[in-house]
């Protein structure tokens, strides 16, 4: 009977374990990252919202329970800028990192470079990050290019891009 | 022995007479001696045995006996235990100085506490390791928990380890106790004693109902049966049919032992405690103890707390090792200091210096766990677990999740690790809007 976890209590567990990607799954984008044997590795994928949030859950349910946490492009600059003082670092010491970038996300000319140091420096410490965008951040996409990652465009997300799923 | 020593042996060890023919002799000679304070127990003593047909326990006889004003009522349970500490120490040293007047040193160790077998040195060679193993492979060599992240990596806690779990307040540190003696006992066939400081009996014995519940399919919640809410039903019908099949199905025995059980915490009497509990069980496999910090409200006087808590873990470490040659399977429960806590509530992380005032725990534990929760998870049904000391094999760098369950006091679930599959995906899909709010 202990084996036995009840839906209600299910869902509770989920809502923890997924936070902000507990959503309903978009199936047919699931099925085409499936297909696609899209790994658990470093990868930088292009869409909008929904869609990212479909890729999140396919990484946090496919693999097994991972040890993950996510934040925004921007929580580097307010790191840097240091105004972002109660999580301390141990987000960015995750073994798993999902690193969202919202298309309306505020300029800032080091974030870039900051956000291409964070991927840089986990990837020599064997740490996965997955880079979900809605718009478009060049050198960082030219980074995963550069190290012969996966750059996946599943919607007109980056500007100027025809690559659309 | 003269009347004085009599006196004081009668007197600790009452409750153990059958008549009370016994006393006369004492009390014939009492009121010349420089007992005669004493006839007070004695009368009050015969009075309990004329209506019960039994001698009371000495501690009874203390509280009823004059020998207290009403203001001091409150201060009895303290006067009480160094009372029959001092009794315990001069019949002790009475045994031992009547020993050693006749020449006999081995009865002086003996009243001393300090078996011959102390003495001599048992030998085990290369020629003891086969049957040794042979004996040991023979039976379970421990327990496991219920909880698969952290039995997978343990393999067992083994007789002779003692193993410490700490927890920030409300951390689930008396849930998992529960959970893993309802596992051991009433599941695996084991005998175990749980030392409660925190909870009363039946509080404790309320939880394994709950647990027994679960497991029977038809919960009941620990809260209502511990705040009398439960429904007519499931007090008519549901809480005896549980304990009715607790009483058919159970395999083990477990103990539940409270502090009013115990008259000295120290380590000659425990020494004799365990023994009676091994007796009394048929065999004792081990002990739960919830909380170790609280022992400090039963030291002797004079002593410092951060000593005897050390000292007391470094005496229940040495009884799993050493306990009747086989070892008993030992669980301290204790908190965990600010400094763990913050790192916990940062960093997800834990380590083995976070053990609350007490430095022999990380030092003696053979494995210490930690738990964590914070009120996202616990309302959540998930709890963090960390083993830091894991004297034969691997740590973990992190909490892991578990499951938990308060209500019934569950923690572990070979479900668990199925929740984070695709098979969410379907329970995903069937989630309203409501169901989609974080907060909900």
């Amino acid at each position: 009977m202990s084996e036995l976890i009840t839906k209600e209590e299910q869902k509770r567990i989920l809502k923890q374990y997924l936070g902000i990607f507990y959503v309903k799954p978009d199936k047919e984008l699931y099925g085409f990252l499936k297909s696609e044997k899209v790994e658990l590795k470093d990868a930088m994928l292009y869409g909008t919202p929904s869609q990212l949030k479909t890729v999140a859950l396919y990484y946090l349910l496919t693999f097994g329970r991972q040890n993950y946490t996510h934040m925004f492009t921007y929580d580097l600059v307010e790191r840097f800028l240091g105004n972002d003082e109660e999580e301390g670092s141990f987000q960015e010491e995750a073994p798993f990192l999902i690193l969202y970038h919202m298309r309306n996300t505020m300029p800032n000319k080091q974030l870039e470079n900051m956000v291409n140091h964070l991927i840089s420096r986990r990837e020599i410490q064997g740490k996965v990050t997955v880079m979900l965008a809605e718009s478009a951040v060049k050198e960082v996409e030219d980074l995963f290019a550069f190290r012969e990652k996966r750059v996946i465009r599943l919607a007109k997300a980056a500007r100027g891009d025809d690559d659309i799923i | 022995m003269n009347l004085e020593e009599t006196s004081f042996l009668v007197l600790s060890n009452l409750q153990e007479f059958k008549t009370p023919k016994v006393l006369d002799p004492i009390l014939k000679n009492l009121d010349d001696s420089s007992i005669s304070h004493h006839r007070q127990y004695y009368e009050a003593a015969k009075q309990y045995y004329e209506r019960h047909q039994e001698f009371p326990t000495s501690k009874f006889l203390l509280m009823e006996t004059e020998f207290f004003t009403p203001s001091d009522k409150q201060f009895c349970d303290e006067a009480y235990r160094e009372l029959v500490y001092e009794l315990r120490n001069e019949t002790i040293q009475v045994q031992a100085m009547q020993a050693i007047s006749k020449g006999d040193l081995d009865g002086a160790r003996k009243a001393l506490g300090k078996n011959e077998k102390q003495f001599k040195v048992k030998e085990f060679g290369i020629n003891d390791v086969l049957p040794a193993y042979t004996e040991l492979a023979s039976r379970p060599c421990g327990i496991l928990i219920g909880v698969p992240e952290i039995d997978d990596l343990v393999k067992g806690f083994a007789y002779t380890n003692m193993t410490a779990i700490a927890a920030p307040p409300g951390s689930f540190k008396t849930t998992l106790m529960i959970s893993a003696a309802y596992q051991a006992v009433f599941k695996d066939g084991f005998n175990f004693d749980l030392f409660s400081l925190e909870l009363q009996k039946r509080d404790i014995w309320f939880n394994f109902m709950a647990r027994h519940s679960y497991e029977m399919g038809m919960p009941l919640d620990a809260q209502d049966l511990k705040k009398g809410l439960l429904t007519d039903d499931q007090k008519d019908n549901i809480l005896p049919a549980v304990v009715e099949d607790w009483g058919k199905n159970c395999r083990g025995k477990i103990n539940v032992i409270s502090p009013t059980d115990v008259e000295s915490f120290d380590p000659h009497y425990l020494d004799s405690f365990f023994e009676r509990e091994d007796k009394a069980m048929g065999g004792l496999d081990g002990f739960f103890l919830d909380y170790i910090q609280l022992l400090r409200f039963f030291r002797p006087r004079g002593s410092a707390v951060d000593e005897f808590l050390n000292d007391m873990v470094r005496y229940f470490t040495n009884l799993c090792v050493y306990f009747n040659e086989r070892g008993l399977i030992g669980f301290i429960l204790s908190q965990i200091n600010r400094e763990g806590q913050r790192k916990l509530e940062k960093k997800r992380k834990a380590d083995a210096y976070s053990f609350a005032e007490i430095n022999a725990i990380e030092r003696e534990a053979h494995n210490a766990i930690v738990l964590f929760a914070d009120e996202s998870m616990k309302l959540s049904n998930n709890l963090g677990v960390q083993i830091v000391k894991n004297r034969s094999g691997s740590l973990m760098e992190q909490l892991a999740m578990t499951y938990v369950n308060p209500k019934s006091y569950v923690v572990g679930s070979a479900g668990y690790k199925n929740v984070f599959s695709e098979n969410a995906l379907d329970l995903l899909g069937e989630t309203s809007s409501d169901d989609m709010d974080l907060f909900g």
